[in-house]
């Protein structure tokens, strides 16, 4: 199948999925209890106050209507404005985007990086650089992310001032800046998955290592470095890219708490003040766009398995 | 490609990783606070709008009170200083007719001026839409330019605080310019005050960052202390403080068990009385619980009450047991009423058998689980049990469905935090027959109807003493269980902030009086 072909058809398979997740969302939302009318007047308000707030919003009208309406917008690229601030949802969200998805990518770049490093390593030294692995990867998944966030604070921030403690700074303002400022939180974030990784990729390597194919090779005189890194490495990447790409997606759950801890303005923090508030457009616009991403990753990860695996090409 | 020069690639990006790390590393620690011209302070929570007559008093003072300079003015010794208005009084008797009288030099940050008729256009602005307009300002009648620079303000009822109303604390005096009153949903993303400071824009990001710089057209420019000043929100608190401890801030409001942390880090901490907690028993009819309908059962509850317990387990030393509806320094406080309900178990279960409930009973309960106002409602209805009131309770998660469940009348007993007011203003929710959060079923008491109207219409010199009565009458009819007045507490690097002062009912003032030692 062409990579093209692929794309098109996954992208066809997801519209269902965004109608689903949006819909989904709206009725979770109206059956949490609160009201955000009830919030916005305030304790003061009169009767009167408050019906003209939930006239304005337009939360009187039954809950189908309220969802064809946000819908019928959405498809012209409207999607709404907060109800508390007013602004507009698109603006909202594209400007805590990048905060996000600075913390994703990086996140993964760098566990990604620094897992398959140890994770060769350990296959090709074994010992006691093995158990090591072991014994961090156990600590890493048993170590959540909010705790290491707090250690890492108090640590780096706090005590050897060597980054920032809160705050997100935007990468086309200081570079230098941006990545000082995403430091502690990747670090916060990625450790336990460096540690997934790591033994992800030691297994498989290994699991390659131990096939007939590999051996025939060792005995034909293939150079050992060709072997791991264009055979070895190779076959075992198809479950480390698996992997990456749950994990990819997996990692929004820490995001939430380390854009709290660290008062990152990203669209997961956003998301949890949205739904404590009620705002319902702006919860709306932000499982929409994490609902794309998440397809993105998805793609990106069957692209890659075309790249790396000629069988999935041919199939 | 090779694989050598394939395994190269990748570790060279792994080094260019580390080397922009370490040199990250290094300008995120030369920035700290943003030098010696900028204050940083930290808010616990992003403001909910910025429009200044909407925005929540209390948490969103900051942020309005920069850019929006009141009529009148509050300093920490609870003395009203002039604002824009220069002289105000009431005319005659009976706390009906008040005058404001204009500073004639105060301009807008646009360069317009102020004048009676853009400042009475904002307060009826206000009376129409501000969050406690419905209330606190319900008594009055018009606003209307008197000349160019006399503003009167006439009321129905007796009003007898205009000036606590418009100062900078309770926010209904902001003065808006006539620009933003015509198109109030600008108010979100500028500033259209005469305060000492504008809000740029460009430089902030709503929910995370405010930043002000000043206002050129400001008509007292010795009040401008900064350059820049950037309130930044952190919603979690030991970030907050941490923010602080490292120079990255300046100045944050802290929660009780941070506040010696904060002081073995160096920092001063200050604290005065700001609220007070409890439980407010709202059905004193009966009509779903009515055992409360007993005056007798109310003070039983009151006395089952551990106040002192209690307080130093939620508040430690910043938080001091009452019984009453006031903070010291306020006109209804009255000092030998916060010990008015003794603990004692035994009286309470006596008076509960004088009542016909020699074996208690059970009644309903809402708290609301933000903050942290669910501790001290949940350690009362514990209490409770000792003299066989059993609690059921509903704990609501966000301030809308708390408040939504207040007022449908479901709830014979409601847990509460409430914020220092003039007893006027507080006797609005609480003790008058209006329908509202703290008065769901609007109970009413002719005797303490009259004793507020008497106090309402009052001199200024007898107010005091006829608010401390009403205060007594109904801490005597236990119309609720205060347990405790809650400190507010701040934090600040002393080593570059002077000015920085709190009291009962008065905020730092980072428009006037917060500047660099």
């Amino acid at each position: 199948m062409s990579a093209l072909r692929l794309v098109v058809r996954r992208l066809l398979a997801s519209t269902p999925l965004l109608f689903l997740t949006s819909a989904l969302t709206f009725v979770l939302v109206s059956l949490v209890p609160g009201d955000p009318a009830r919030t916005i007047a305030g304790q003061h308000s009169t009767a009167e106050q408050y019906q003209l707030i939930r006239d304005r919003l337009g939360l009187d009208q039954p809950l189908p209507v309220q969802y064809w309406n946000w819908l019928t917008q959405a498809f012209h690229g409207d999607l709404g404005s907060s109800l508390f601030s007013g602004e507009a949802v698109t603006s909202i969200l594209s400007n805590r985007l990048p905060v996000s998805l600075s913390l994703i990518l990086a996140s993964t770049v760098v566990s990604g990086l620094a897992g398959v490093a140890l994770g060769l390593l350990s296959a090709r030294r074994g010992g006691v650089l093995m158990r090591l692995v072991d014994g961090l990867a156990t600590l890493g998944l048993a170590a959540p992310p909010f705790w290491l966030a707090l250690l890492v604070i108090e640590v780096f921030a706090v005590t050897l001032r060597w980054f920032p403690v809160t705050g997100y700074v935007p990468l086309e303002e200081n570079p230098g800046g941006w990545a000082g400022s995403l430091v502690l939180p990747v670090t916060s974030i990625a450790l336990g998955a460096v540690a997934i990784i790591a033994k992800q990729t030691r297994d498989s390597v290994l699991d390659t290592m131990n096939k007939d194919f590999i051996r025939v090779m060792q005995a034909n005189g293939f150079s050992p470095r060709s072997i791991l890194y264009r055979h070895i490495l190779r076959n075992a990447a198809l479950p480390i890219v698996t992997v990456l790409g749950v994990l990819m997606v997996s990692l929004l759950g820490a995001v939430v708490f380390v854009e709290t801890v660290f008062a990152m303005p990203g669209i997961a923090s956003l998301t949890q003040q949205a739904t404590i508030q009620h705002d319902i457009p702006v919860i709306q616009g932000a499982v929409l766009y994490i609902t794309v991403f998440v397809i993105v990753v998805n793609l990106a990860v069957d692209l890659a398995y075309v790249r790396l695996d000629p069988r999935v090409r041919t199939s | 490609m090779s694989v050598i020069s394939r395994h190269r690639a990748a570790a060279g990006l792994l080094s260019v990783a580390l080397v922009t790390a370490s040199t990250a590393a290094c300008g995120g620690q030369a920035s700290g606070a943003g030098g010696s011209d900028t204050l940083t302070v930290i808010s616990g929570t992003a403001p909910a709008t910025l429009d200044p007559v909407k925005a929540n008093v209390g948490s969103d003072n900051w942020f309005v009170n920069l850019a929006y300079d009141t009529l009148l003015r509050l300093g920490p010794d609870g003395e009203i200083q002039p604002g824009l208005a220069e002289k105000w009084g009431y005319v005659g008797e009976n706390n009906k007719v008040f005058d404001l009288t204009l500073r004639a030099d105060a301009k807008f940050a646009d360069g317009t001026p102020v004048t009676a008729r853009a400042v009475a256009d904002s307060l009826n602005y206000a009376r129409k839409n501000g969050l406690n307009s419905a209330t606190w300002s319900s008594a009055i009648d018009s606003v209307t330019a008197t000349g160019p620079l006399t503003v009167r303000v006439r009321c129905a009822t007796p009003h007898p605080v205009l000036p606590m109303l418009l100062n900078q604390i309770q926010l209904m005096g902001s003065v808006i310019s006539p620009k933003g009153l015509a198109d109030p949903s600008k108010m979100g993303s500028a500033s259209f005050g005469a305060g000492p400071y504008v809000l740029d824009s460009a430089q902030s990001a709503t929910g995370d960052h405010y930043t002000y710089t000043p206002n050129p057209n400001y008509w007292d420019k010795s009040r401008i202390h900064w350059k820049k000043v950037v309130i930044k929100v952190v919603t979690n608190p030991s970030s907050g403080l941490d923010a602080v401890k490292t120079g990255q801030a300046d100045l944050i409001p802290v929660i009780a068990n941070q506040a010696d942390t904060a002081k073995t880090s160096g920092l001063a901490v200050i604290n005065a009385p700001i609220a007070f907690v409890g439980v407010n028993l709202a059905d004193r009819d009966g009509t779903l619980a009515e055992p409360l309908g007993d005056v007798r059962v109310r003070q039983a509850l009151n006395h089952a009450v551990n106040r002192q317990a209690i307080t130093q387990a939620v508040f430690r030393e910043y938080g001091q047991p009452t019984a009453q509806l006031s903070l010291p320094g306020l006109d209804g406080y009255v000092s030998d009423y916060d010990n008015r309900y003794p603990y004692d178990p035994e009286r309470a279960k006596k008076l509960l058998a004088e009542a016909g409930y020699p074996d208690g009973f059970s009644l309903r309960a809402e708290v609301q689980g933000v903050n942290g106002f669910d501790l001290v409602p949940q350690a009362v209805f514990q209490q409770w049990k000792q003299i066989g009131v059993t609690v059921n309770v509903v704990t609501d998660t966000t301030v809308g469905g708390f408040l939504a469940n207040a007022t449908s009348k479901t709830f014979p007993a409601l847990g509460f935090a409430y914020g220092g007011l003039p007893t006027y203003l507080t006797s609005l929710d609480w003790m008058l027959p209006h329908t509202s959060a703290f008065n769901p079923f609007a109970s009413k008491d002719d005797k303490l109807t009259a004793m507020l109207a008497e106090a309402a219409a009052a001199p200024e010199s007898k107010q005091a003493g006829l608010y401390r009565n009403a205060m007594r009458y109904v801490v005597d009819q236990a119309w609720f269980v205060a347990v405790a007045r809650q400190d507010n507490i701040y934090a600040y690097n002393d080593k570059k902030l002077t000015g920085v002062t709190v009291a009962p009912g008065y905020l730092p003032d980072l428009a006037w009086t917060v500047a660099p030692k």
